[in-house]
């Protein structure tokens, strides 16, 4: 700061600005002590009423977490996290008998919805989504549920999806993330308390776009969401999800994984807003978030896209991924990262082409101000039997302000000669010629910083759903307020 | 990791019986190599566990065994060096060959020696030297330290120019050798020279040369630097280069791997003061099982500061290929501008090609882009060439050799090119029947 004394004291006001959703919803929470051992992966299990073969998973997993490292190759400065401080298992205590409609839930919890703005029993009707609210680690409700099920749609909680759905489970789970995958992932499927569970049947199009917010409540529970998504044979889903999180002090850590599978001819979509609490403007608190996402185009023609856009978290750790098996299958990944203050993000994606014909487009754009560090990771692997596969990759980085640093990390394995593959990437700051051209037209220096910033994130944003890029864009120029450089 | 552990301790083990068995004189320098080693010891060579490892495997390095090559003369094979590049100088298996330079007078503020003379004439002197580098990081500098014998020291006073190219001939084998040649580069301000530096090995031979090179540019000199590595098919080249840029001055590297089975290059520019300016070109060529790595490393520590790079990469037969390229701005290296582009052609479909193009930066007021390709000969441009009566195998060395054409016209040394491009006209023309 000392370095730009002409700063605006009403910029410092909007840079100061608090975390708007940091608030704490006085709940009883049955919580489970911290601490992990067996016995506690066991009580998950039997707490959730699980099958059999979900607690051998578990168990397994948690066996061969044991003899795992914590991974250090990624461009991050994470303080030691204590596995053993944190509370496995979290949920509401009013949960007697599991709510069926909206009615039941429990009224608080509705008003902390009601104060982040989510419309779960009214703008959830009139959008047309279906909400599967996880409010810690249990959902709590689930609308639209007919409406989906007339089309032949799963949409449920995973727990729910294991009681009813054991075979779809037992199929699909851990086909795409293996529970050796990598530390994190492992963790998660020793512990994983609930997440969502999607399966569209063969040539259904999902009848409406499905979202899921996450949020995280009590204090010391880390979050360990899993989520499975399966498109059948010529299928389309478009899934949004989006979080926001109240105000901690201590970092918490959020592990989660997604799998996604695509059959012959299925398209998934996957939308990412992610807003949790990135610590105050000294870098004190906020959430890890180390999250394993991967898809698998498992059938010809399939499609897996990610869009995600990040501008919480202390720390991010994410590689939404895509495993290219099928014959002209595609993979894309649209992605704009903000970080402010001391946030720290290594996030990007990995391509693995195998099939024939497959393409893949990454577009990643990252933006750093603060003091915050930006990386770009991401890895594009064409094997042998990928004849004419090709790849696009654009990656631009925007600098705002002297201390922060915008990295690229791109990774290019290239087995095959008939395969096509592209990198690209800059990295500058806002160009004074465009934002002198903004200010002799009148356009106030935050506006002018907004709107070019908007229009150099505009590739990603047009790839979201409606209703996500209008926050994403509300929600981008809140990150950025004051941070010109 | 278990697997890996015994292995190295193993390696390291043989080369400690290597320099045990060297009888050294009790002085400083001696001192030096020793604390060298046990340092080397502590950390063996490297795994691909590291990230700057990641795509070389040594285990084919660790496997064999080297002893120290001799000063005996070796085989040296006249017809292959450059005729006309310069003063030169022969480092046959890692020794200076006195009979063989050819080192005419030189102009004032000029100081050219070998290092095998330094030493002799004045241990002590090489020891405090050595002292005041730049302190050896990687595993291989360690053990170039630990078994230094000979080498090159050239110094340039203020304002001193060597008109003539420096020409340095590695000439290695036969049998399975191993060198660990060094050379010191110091110019003073405004000073300039030409440094060539040619690996050769002979035939069948299974050498080992990890050479390291360290550059040193005071306020505006200019060094062109050239690495021509041509060792036999059956050896190893490891090579490490540093050098460090001070204010105004300028730096080019053109740096053509096209020998060894398993080749690495470590290129380091360090610009230190505002206008400093570092080119680095490259290209290599691998084919057979040839496994050709180079790692460059531009470090923007001072603002004002330019770079730019460009490596071509060509891959055949089973041949890997891996680039990586690392650019840093350092926190307020401010203005910074730096462009970097790693292009590759890949002509079989056993070949591989790994590049990693990378940006780290702590500063805001920069220009820093890069670009990376991989694909195969552009089919209308071949379809072009044979519908004007080209045959096939014309179609695809023309388009060959004019995608390494890039890299080979920025050669301003004329006999170097051309003993270059008849290289490469050799080499793709032999690469196309095969494919």
């Amino acid at each position: 700061m000392s370095s730009n004394p002409q700063t605006d004291p009403a910029l410092e006001a909007l840079v100061g600005q608090k975390y708007r959703h940091g608030f704490v919803t006085d709940i009883e929470s049955d919580t489970v002590p911290p601490g992990l051992d067996e016995d506690v992966i066991r009580l998950i299990s039997r707490k959730k009423s699980e099958p059999e073969f979900m607690l051998e998973w578990r168990l397994k997993s948690f066996r061969h977490w044991l003899t795992m490292r914590e991974p250090h190759w990624a461009h991050l400065r994470v303080a030691p996290i204590d596995y053993q401080g944190i509370s496995y298992y979290s949920a509401p205590k009013s949960k007697a008998n599991a709510p069926k409609s909206i009615e039941e839930v429990d009224p608080k919890l509705l008003e902390t919805y009601d104060k982040l703005g989510i419309p779960l029993h009214e703008r959830a009707r009139l959008a047309g989504v279906a909400v599967d609210a996880v409010f810690d680690s249990v959902s709590v409700a689930t609308t639209f549920k007919e409406r989906l099920a007339k089309a032949g749609v799963i949409f449920c909680s995973f727990s729910e999806a294991v009681r009813n759905h054991p075979e779809l489970i037992e199929r699909y789970l851990g086909s795409v993330v293996a529970y050796t995958d990598n530390f994190f992932a492992t963790l998660n499927s020793a512990v994983f308390s609930d997440g969502s569970f999607v399966y569209v049947p063969k040539g259904v199009r999902c009848p409406m776009e499905l979202s899921t917010y996450f949020r995280i409540n009590a204090a010391n529970t880390g979050q360990f969401e899993r989520t499975l998504i399966v498109a059948d044979e010529g299928s389309y889903v478009s899934y949004l999800e989006g979080c926001t999180a109240p105000m901690r002090d201590e970092n918490q850590l959020h592990a989660a994984v997604v799998e996604l599978v695509a059959l012959d001819n299925a398209q998934i979509k996957y939308s990412t807003v992610q807003n949790w609490y990135p610590g105050d403007e000294q870098g004190r608190g906020g959430i890890y978030n180390f999250v394993t996402k991967r898809g698998e185009c498992r059938g010809a023609n399939s499609k897996i896209s990610w869009t995600q856009v990040e501008t919480g978290s202390a720390i991010t750790w994410k590689y939404p991924s895509c495993i290219l098996t099928g014959e002209n299958s595609v993979g894309e990944f649209y992605s704009v990262a903000v970080t402010n203050n001391y946030q720290q993000a290594d996030t990007g994606t990995k391509m693995i082409h195998i099939g024939r014909n497959t393409r893949s487009t990454i577009v990643s754009k990252g933006i750093s101000a603060g003091h915050a560090q930006n990386s770009y990771r991401g890895l594009v692997k064409i094997l042998p039997s990928a004849t004419n596969a090709r790849n696009f990759t654009q990656c631009d980085s925007l600098l705002m302000g002297d201390q922060c640093g915008a990295h690229t990390f791109p990774y290019m394995e290239v087995r095959t000669p008939t395969a096509s593959v592209e990198h690209e990437a800059t990295t500058s700051k806002i160009g004074d010629d465009q934002l002198f051209y903004c200010l002799s037209r009148g356009i106030s220096e935050e506006d002018a910083v907004n709107m070019i910033v908007n229009g150099f994130c505009k590739a990603v944003f047009k790839e979201l759903p409606m209703e996500f890029a209008v926050e994403a864009q509300n929600l981008l120029a809140v990150s950025l307020e004051g941070a010109v450089g | 990791m278990s697997a890996a552990a015994p292995k190295a301790t193993t390696s390291v083990d043989r080369y400690r019986s290597l320099f045990d068995a060297r009888p050294l004189p009790d002085n400083a320098l001696t001192q030096w190599r020793r604390a060298a080693f046990e340092r080397f010891a502590a950390i063996g060579l490297p795994t691909q566990r590291e990230e700057d490892w990641k795509y070389t495997n040594l285990r084919r390095l660790e496997s064999r065994q080297f002893t120290p090559a001799t000063p005996a003369p070796v085989a040296t094979d006249e017809s292959r060096w450059i005729a006309n590049a310069g003063a030169r100088i022969v480092l046959a298996n890692g020794h200076a060959l006195a009979s063989l330079s050819t080192v005419s007078p030189q102009p004032p503020g000029v100081t050219l020696l070998t290092l095998g003379q330094w030493i002799a004439n004045s241990p002590e002197q090489v020891a405090e030297f050595l002292q005041k580098q730049r302190r050896d990081a990687s595993s291989f500098e360690l053990l170039n330290a630990a078994f230094l014998e000979d080498g090159v020291v050239i110094d340039l006073a203020d304002g001193a120019r060597f008109d003539q190219p420096i020409y340095v001939i590695h000439q290695m084998g036969p049998g399975n050798g191993m060198s660990h040649p060094r050379i010191f580069v110091r110019c003073g301000r405004n000073s300039a020279c030409t440094l060539v530096e040619h690996y050769i090995g002979a035939a069948d031979s299974e050498t080992l040369t990890n050479s390291v090179v360290s550059l040193d540019l005071a306020q505006g000199a200019k060094v062109a630097h050239y690495r021509l590595q041509q060792e036999s098919s059956r050896s190893f080249h490891i090579g490490t280069v540093h050098a460090h840029l001070d204010r105004d001055s300028r730096y080019a590297c053109r740096d053509i791997a096209l020998g060894a089975t398993l080749a690495r290059t470590h290129i380091t520019a360090t610009l230190a003061g505002p206008g400093a300016e570092a080119t680095l070109q490259g290209l290599f060529a691998p084919s057979g099982t040839q496994h050709l790595d180079t790692y460059t490393l531009v470090d923007h520590a001072a603002p004002h500061t330019l770079s730019n790079e460009e490596y071509r990469g060509v891959a055949d037969g089973r041949g890997r290929g891996v680039y990586r390229g690392k650019v840093i701005v350092r926190k307020d290296a401010q203005k910074i501008d730096s462009r970097q582009s790693s292009r590759n052609l890949l002509l079989s479909p056993t070949a591989e090609i790994d590049t990693r193009p990378e940006l780290e930066i702590y500063a805001n007021d920069v220009k820093c882009s890069h670009g990376a390709t991989t694909g195969q000969l552009d089919s209308t441009a071949l379809f072009y060439l044979r519908s004007r009566g080209l045959s096939e195998d014309e179609a695809r060395g023309l388009l060959i050799r004019a995608f390494a054409e890039s890299i080979l016209s920025t050669i301003e040394l004329e006999p170097l090119r051309q003993h270059l491009e008849q290289q490469l006209n050799e080499r793709f023309a032999s690469s196309e029947a095969r494919a």
